[in-house]
This record gives C-alpha cells, structure tokens and sequence, in this order.
C-alpha cells in the first residue's frame, strides 16, 4: 500500500476507539479519505504558531455555575420510555462482565 | 532481598450535595427507593443535555484541598473522558484532567507524610447490576446515580506498610466527615479505593505498577497491600518484573487476581469539554471557602493531648462533639479535673448528658477528702495568721494554750477547711516557741 | 384559500388579530402548501398535522381575546430542523439511529416558540447529525431546490430553507455549526440569520460540536427573522454557554437608516477560483449599500483556506465526542446505523484526539482559532460588518457531496472563519444567475446583531430583490 498518513495499525485502533464496524471497503474508503483530510492540515505549517494560546471556549465567560438546588426529574415512565428495553424500572442490556475502568 | 512496599492511593468520595454534578436532579443513589426515578436530559445523556456546573461540589473539592495542604490554582477547566461502556450514557465521563481543582498536599501519620498528586472533580457513572432475566444473562442500569459529584484524590506513592495506609485512609475519612461534604459510606460505595503497588529494593521507583481495584474497606486495602508484596517479591527474585496489570481483590482469599481483558492503558481522548466555561478560582472565593474549615480531628487532637489526656483516649473522644463539648466546660471552670474527666468520659463511668459539668465538678471536689499537708502550702498561711494576730500571739506566749485553736481555725478559715489539723498543729507551735 | 407565499410573520400576525382568518385555517393552508410540493421537494421529516391542528383550534380559542394581550406568534405555524427537540414528537437529526427517538422534553428554542404562541407543523430534513453542506446525507433522501429541483438546496439547514423558500411555510428554524444556516439560505434565496454563538440556546438541539453551534431563523423577509431571533434569544440557565445579554427588540429597533455604518471587504473573500458572477452581484449589492450611506472599506483579512483545515480538526473532533452517547442503550438504534458520513467524521475526530495525535492536530486547530479570532478582533476595530459572498458557488446539482469526503468545508470556506469566532452572520439573496439565487453575507462583531439586521433591511426596503423570490 502506498505511504498513508494514517498507518493501518493506527486506523484500526482509531475504528476500536470509535466502536464502529466498517467493512472492508468502507474501511479502505475511510482510510483514503481521511489521508486527503489530513493532508489538506498541513496548512497549519505555514502559520507561525508559537505561543498562541489554544482557543478552547470562544464564548469568553468564565464560572458559569448551578446553585445547589434541586429541580424536577423525569418520572420514571419518561426515563424509560425511549428505551430499547427495560426491566422492572432498569434500563436492561445484555450481561457485560468486563470490568469497566475508572 | 528485603524489599520496599512503594504504593500510592486513588480514593473517590461522592460528595452529599442535594443536587447532582451538572444538573438539579436529586442527589440521593441510595435511598431512591425505585431506579429511574432522578434523571433528566443531562444525567441521562439525552440528545441535547447540556451540563451546568453544581457551584457547592465545586467548593466542597476546595475546601478538601484546603483541609489536606493543597495549593488551589487559579484556573481550572473540565475536560471529557471517552470511552464506551452501558453505565455512562454521554460515552465520555466529564473529569478534570490538565487542571485539576487541588494540586499537591499532604497527609501526615505516624509513619510519616503522604503527599498527594492532586484532587479532582468528576461525575459518576450510573449503578450496574446483573441478574439473569428470561433466561438470559443481563444487566441493568439505574441512573439514579448517574452524574451525583465525585471527588477523586489521588496520592503519590508514599504509603509504605499495610498499617500506614490504614491510618491514612482513617484519617482522611475523619477529615472528610468533619468538613461534612461526605459520608463516606464505604457499603453504600460512597467512598471507594484502589491501590497502585510495587516493590523497590533501593527506595527507587520501579518501573512497574499493579493497580488494584474491587477494594471495599481499609482492611481490605491493607490485605492487598500485604498479599502483593509476597506477590511481587517472588517474580523479583526470579529475576523478572511483575507485569503491569490491574488486579481485583477477593476478600475471601485475601489476594488479588488477574482481572480479564485488559489490553493495555486505555486511550481516553481528553478534550476541554466546550459546554462548560472554565473556571476562575479568585483568592477572594478561596477566603469564603476557607470560613467553612471547621477545626480538624488531627487539631483537635493535638489540644487533647496538650491537656494531658492519653492518645487513645484522644482518638475516641474527637469523634462525639458532645463530650468534646464537656470537655471545653470543664478546662474553664477546674482544670485539675480534665484528665479524669476524659478517663471516665472514655469508660463511660457517667452519663455527661445527664450531669452538667459544674455538677460534675462538685461533686469530684467532694468526694475528694485530700487535706493539705505539705509545709511549703501551709507555712505561709501561718505566718501570715500569726503576723495579723499579735495579740493573740502575745496572749500564746503568756501562757493562754487556747490561742493555739484561735490559730488553726484561722488557718482553716485561709484554706477552706482544707488544711490538715495535725500538721497545721505542729508547724503553729514550731512557729510560736521558735 | 390563504395564499403563503404572499404572508409574513407581521402580516399573518395582523390578519388573525382582525379575524380575516383564523389559525386553524392558516394552519391548514400551510399543511396544504407543505403537502403540495413535499413529492418534489421533501423538506420535511415529519409533518405534524394532527398536532398542528389541535394547537390551532387552542390558539382560536385565544385569539377571540383582545389583539393587545397576543402572543406574537399567537396561531402561526412554522417548522423546524429536525435537530431540536419537540416533546412528545419523532426527533431524528434525520438519521436512522433516531428513527425511533420521541424525546421526553422540549428544546429550549421550541419552548420559547410555543411560549410565544407558534404551532409547530414539521420537522424539517437536514444533512444527518448536520454533517454536510448539502442535505444529501440525510438518511431519509435530500431535499431538493425549489429553484430548480434538479439542484441541492444546500445544508444543513436544506429542508428549512427549502420549505421557506417554497412558501410551505412562512418561516422555520434552522441550525448553524458552520455555514449551516447562511449557506442553504443562499442557495434558496432566503434570509438565513446566524446568531452570535451564545445568543440562543443550545439545550435540546443534537449536538454536532459544543463551541460552534448556534440556532438561528430563516426567513424571507428581515423583519421576521428580528422577530423570531428576539423571541428565541436569550440566556438559559441550562446552557452555560448563554451570556447574561440583554435581548434587545430587534424587530422594533430595525431602521433603514445606515449612514456612517463601515463596511469591510475582504479581498481574500472574493477569490478568484469562486463561480463567474457571483462576486460581481455581491460587489453589486455592496454598492447598494454604499448608495444607502454605508462606508466601504476594502480590508485583507487571514485566508480563508487557514478555515477549512481548522473547521475540520474542531468540527470532526467535537462530532466524535458528541456522538459517542448514541449506543442504543436508552433510546434509538446501535451505532451500525450510522451513515457513512457520519462514520467518517467520527473517525477523523477520533484520531486527532487521540494519543500522540492530539497535539498535532487538535491542539493546533485550538490554536490556529485564536488566530481567527485576533483577526476579526482587528478588523472589527476598522470596521462594524463585513461583506462577502456567502458561497463560492451558486446551488450544485443532487449528488454533487457524495464521494467528496471535504465537499462541506469547501462550500463554506467563506463561513467558517466566523463560525469559528463565534461571530454573527446573515445571509441575503442579492440576485440570479442562470435562475439560481446569489447571497451576500454580512457579518458583525459578537451581540452586534442588530447592525447588520439593519444593513440587510436597508438593502431589502431598496431593492426589489422580492422578484427572485419564488
């Protein structure tokens, strides 16, 4: 396969990390897609980047904040009323046992 | 080879505010009653929920901060952690990560200081349980305890013995109940615990870390603590390095297992979460929070045992204001007595809700029949009796012996009535045919 | 009959207060025109008749009160994008995943609407999730151009352009991440009103990316987009991006008069490589603007190509995190659903967060922002709007988007700079070439909204640009 900017190791890690499934020629799609995507950022490079601070909330506020009080819930029936399916008021999976993190 | 225990703790609280993290619902996981029953579009991860940050949690994490040593920085943001799983319905946690509310602190113990990492906020997840149903095995979720606030504090690895991470998980519990930000109700999983262990022969840091998790008390902690370092010490002699793993405990073997399908550190994908505006910490807020600290156990101790009253009795006393109350009476009004009054305090000798502590008093200088006898208290006394009364002397050495009793029961005017009449006797007439 | 087309907020307003007709046969008419040309057009997901109705017969009841204590919207029907909430009704973001999704709130902007009287009849079609520029890569098939319904009519918000433009509707609401409102509202023809990021509440709305979003009105005159802005703005005590800003009335503060008002053009806007004409009929209508007693002032600004790439980064980062709640466990379908548009956006997303990635793309995109972001600072310090073409191209034909995996960003190359910034933008229809409408967009400094709804209001009151109206 010709050089990608994406490695396929990398790719296939990414599709985990995502929980998606991809067929193999919607995988090769993607991939080759998303190399374009990336390419087109190396514009970037030509921006004189050094100590500019990350935008990472435009709005500018600061401390936006909740008192602590308590506000109406849904009931239980809108909880779950959307919900593929339930079992004596619990939204109901099928078993997971893998030890989850955190 | 003599290996040295290297392990660090990662605790989180959920804290006991009335509404959850980022939203009003109620914040009550344990006695809900039915599940379901306090969700609404942001705790439940609807399309469309947007989280607002509850102003008391985050005050509640400072005032911890402040109560263990911490510096609190003056900005601090929120960040999302990804990953998948049925009990987080945004399929990311919203946490901190690159600025955290507390960073640094310190605990001491009588082994020596632990020091913290950081202090954090974070939400919790939902509760998972599972049963079989048709048939089938599944498991089902209440998000009654989605988004309720949790604080993880994480320390550096400093705790070296099963007993040091006892009493630094005891105190920090103390701690926590005295800020009265949390229960930490252990059962309930309103304080959880995992341990990070490895072994060091030269005090170094190894380059391997197990961590431990399904820890649900500090014995528990402790065992763990206890069953790796035999663990690990045998791959170490065999010359290899444990592999960096996470276990779980099992109470009733004592030991931790291998947990399933982990396949190396999970890539979380921290992101500034954009709904939520960062936060500015002014030292005029960190005055506000200050007011709340209440005077802490490991204070509290300190006085005790500058009043005289032993340590473990100390220990016991700190936890019931009650008789902490009692205690603050009696140091004012006779403090001779506060060392027995914490001796029966202590062994519950009486019940200090029913006697005030002036009756207390009384009664203890009562029942104390402790005449004075010592020369040094008592011939001052006399020689002032006998420097007043010339006369009376005068009259003494003309022969009249009945001046004697005028004598003594001057003197037991002088020391209400305390005075030892023998004694008093003995040193008057040393006195007056000197 | 009642005829839409001929209608506005205002005069649909001022007819019901004097009974010339009630609301349910507004209503009627309009579910009338919606069913007409849906066959050809479908611009909507969900047509809510029954509903409809239902709150028009309520609201008659209303209108035998006196005019004076009227909702503004008392009886008047109009859609919405089928990203925001309506308690009780399908809500899909026009993906599959949702098809079954009836959620158990209101967003905050349908609150607002209902608060203010109006009856919601449909949700209108979009790009799904808002992933595109086209409304082609809705799951449930694109809507088409009522100029030419051989033509896209632009995206995200395609199906609320397209129903305004039509007249099914005499206004909707739309969304804006980048170029979403602006866009489709200049490939159809329509007023498209892009609000400062912060000026209407997000709660409610499917999220694409928490920083960008921003609801808005589409309109075929300015002002009702005044009107629907001043009633759906306005701070939220569950958004906590909605500053503590005054609304102001911007229907009633509107005013023709724009002398001395600056306008900037950016030369880096009007590229060469943009569809012949199309910068010629904006410059045209900057002219206008200019005889009206507006100030031009040519001004160079960072190059818009600096956008496409940044937008990208963000956009695609923030789509897989916002996405990541969809897995079928409380409400909708598993995630095999996802289209594949979505598919690519969220891995894209994915890798540049992700370890060893994340400073080099995301990162750098945050800091490539604030560059944007100083660059319209100084500008605004010159200058009180800017003016541009909308689109580089006028309406391109049904399946131009597919396989063009960066087709969006290319058509809102001119938009994104702004949405980046979270600035303000109106899009206005400034002419015809080849029977396919032409926007102008003005854009203003944040909570400057007013500005430029008086710019685009002296431009329409001057101009007969209602004869490209269909």
């Amino acid at each position: 396969m010709t050089s990608t900017v994406i490695s396929d190791a990398d790719f296939a890690k990414t599709v985990k990390m995502a929980k998606l499934k991809l067929n193999p020629d919607e995988a090769l799609k993607i991939h080759s897609q998303l190399d374009e995507a990336l390419k087109a950022i190396e514009v970037f490079n030509e921006l004189d980047l050094s100590n500019v601070e990350p935008l990472s909330h435009p709005s500018g506020l600061k401390n936006v904040l909740r008192e602590d009080v308590v506000t109406p819930s849904f009931t239980q029936d809108q909880a779950l009323q959307n919900a593929p399916a339930t079992h004596k008021g619990y939204v109901m999976v099928p078993g997971v046992f893998e030890e989850q993190d955190s | 080879m003599t290996y040295q225990l290297i392990c660090g703790a990662e605790i989180h609280v959920e804290l006991k505010t009335k509404s959850k993290m980022f939203c009003g619902c109620k914040n009550d996981p344990f006695h809900a009653g039915k599940p379901n029953i306090y969700t609404c579009p942001v705790c439940l991860g609807l399309p469309g929920g947007l989280p607002v940050p509850n102003k008391k949690a985050i005050e509640d994490t400072i005032l911890l901060g402040l109560a263990l040593n911490c510096t609190i920085p003056p900005v601090s943001h929120f960040d999302r952690k990804h990953y998948f799983y049925p009990d987080l319905p945004k399929g990311y946690q919203i946490s901190q990560l690159s600025e955290p509310l507390c960073l640094g602190g310190y605990l001491d113990t009588s082994f020596g200081r632990v020091r913290l990492n950081h202090i954090h906020l974070e939400e919790d997840a939902a509760k998972m349980h599972h049963e079989v149903v048709g048939g089938k095995k599944v498991s089902l979720i209440d998000f009654n305890r989605s988004s309720v606030p949790l604080v993880e504090i994480v320390t550096e690895p400093d705790i070296k013995s099963p007993e040091m991470a006892k009493e630094f998980l005891k105190k920090l519990r103390d701690i926590i109940r005295a800020l009265g930000i949390s229960d930490c109700d252990m059962e309930k999983g309103g304080m959880r615990l995992e341990a990070n262990i490895s072994l060091s022969c030269d005090g170094s840091l190894p380059p391997y870390k197990v961590e431990v998790k399904n820890i649900n008390s500090f014995r528990y902690f402790a065992n763990s603590m206890e069953y790796e370092a035999k663990r690990q010490a045998k791959i170490l002699e065999a010359g290899k390095i444990p592999v960096q793993e996470t276990r779980g405990y099992r109470a009733i073997t004592k030991s931790t297992a291998s947990q399933r399908g982990k396949e190396g550190a999970a890539d979380y994908r921290y992101m500034p979460d954009g709904d939520i505006p960062p936060l500015t910490i002014s030292d005029q807020w960190v005055k506000e929070i200050k007011l709340r600290l209440p005077v802490l156990p490991s204070t509290q101790i300190e006085r005790l045992l500058t009043l005289g009253i032993a340590e473990n009795s100390a220990n016991i006393l700190i936890h019931d204001s009650s008789m902490m109350e009692y205690i603050d009476h009696v140091e004012k009004i006779a403090p001779e007595f506060v060392k027995k009054l914490a001796n029966d305090l202590v062994n519950k000798k009486f019940d200090h809700n029913q006697i005030k502590p002036e009756q207390y008093v009384k009664q203890l200088q009562s029942s104390q029949s402790a005449k004075i006898t010592d020369e040094g208290t008592l011939l001052p006394i006399i020689e002032k009796v006998l420097a007043d009364n010339p006369t009376v002397v005068a009259d003494y050495k003309a022969g009249k012996s009945n001046a004697l009793g005028f004598f003594v029961g001057a003197v037991m005017k002088a020391t209400a009535g305390k005075a030892d009449a023998p004694t008093t006797n003995h040193l008057l007439r040393a006195k007056l045919e000197a | 009959m009642i005829d839409i087309s001929t209608l506005t907020l205002r005069s649909a307003r001022q007819a019901l207060d004097k009974h010339e007709f009630s609301s349910v046969e507004l209503t009627m008419a309009t579910l009338e025109s919606i069913e007409k040309q849906e066959p050809n057009l479908h611009s909507f997901i969900t047509v809510l008749s029954d509903d409809a109705i239902e709150a028009a017969k309520l609201a008659d009841q209303k209108l035998t009160s006196p005019a004076q204590s009227h909702q503004p919207l008392l009886g008047i029907p109009t859609s919405i994008k089928d990203n925001f909430s309506t308690q009780g009704q399908k809500t899909t973001a026009s993906s599959n995943v949702l098809d079954n999704y009836y959620p158990p709130f209101d967003s905050t902007v349908v609150a607002k609407l209902k608060k203010a009287g109006a009856i919601i009849v449909g949700k209108n079609n979009m790009d799904a999730w808002a992933h595109g520029s086209s409304t082609e890569t809705s799951d449930f098939g694109p809507t088409h151009n009522p100029h030419d319904l051989s033509k896209l009519p632009g995206g995200s918000s395609g199906g609320s352009a397209a129903a305004v433009s039509a007249n099914q509707v005499i206004a909707a609401i739309g969304s804006e991440t980048a170029g979403s409102i602006r866009q489709p509202a200049s490939w159809c023809g329509v007023i498209g009103f892009k609000p400062t990021y912060g000026r209407v509440s997000r709660y409610g709305v499917v999220a694409m990316e928490a920083t960008l979003d921003s609801p808005g009105p589409l309109t075929d005159n300015v002002p009702d987009a005044a009107t629907l802005l001043g009633i759906i703005a306005g701070h939220d005590p569950l958004d906590a991006t909605t500053p503590d800003v005054v609304v102001p009335d911007y229907a009633k503060n509107l005013t023709t008069e724009i002398k001395g008002l600056k306008i900037g053009l950016p030369k880096e806007y009007f590229m060469s490589d943009t569809q012949p004409g199309i910068n010629d009929l904006v410059k045209k209508s900057a002219l206008q603007l200019e005889k009206l007693g507006a100030t031009l002032v040519e001004v160079s600004m960072l190059d818009p190509k600096y956008s496409i790439a940044d937008y990208t980064i963000i956009q695609r980062s923030g789509v897989s995190s916002n996405l990541s709640r969809y897995d079928g466990v409380r409400y909708g379908h598993d995630r095999t659903l996802l289209g594949s548009e979505a598919k690519r956006r969220i891995m894209l997303g994915t890798y540049a967060l992700s370890s060893g990635f994340y400073d080099a793309y995301y990162l750098r995109a945050q800091q490539v922002r604030m560059l944007l972001k100083r660059d319209f600072d100084r500008i605004f310090t010159q200058v009180d709007a800017i003016l541009a073409p909308t689109s580089p191209s006028t309406a391109l034909p049904i399946g131009s988007s597919l396989n063009h995996p960066m087709f969006g960003e290319i058509a809102d190359v001119l938009i994104e700079g702004s949405s980046l910034t979270g600035h303000t933008g109106v899009n206005i229809p400034v002419g015809l070439i080849k029977g396919l409408p032409v926007g102008t967009q003005l854009i203003a400094n944040h909570f400057c909204e007013q500005t430029i709804l008086n710019l685009a209001y002296a431009y329409e009151q001057a101009t007969n640009w209602k004869e490209n109206k269909l």
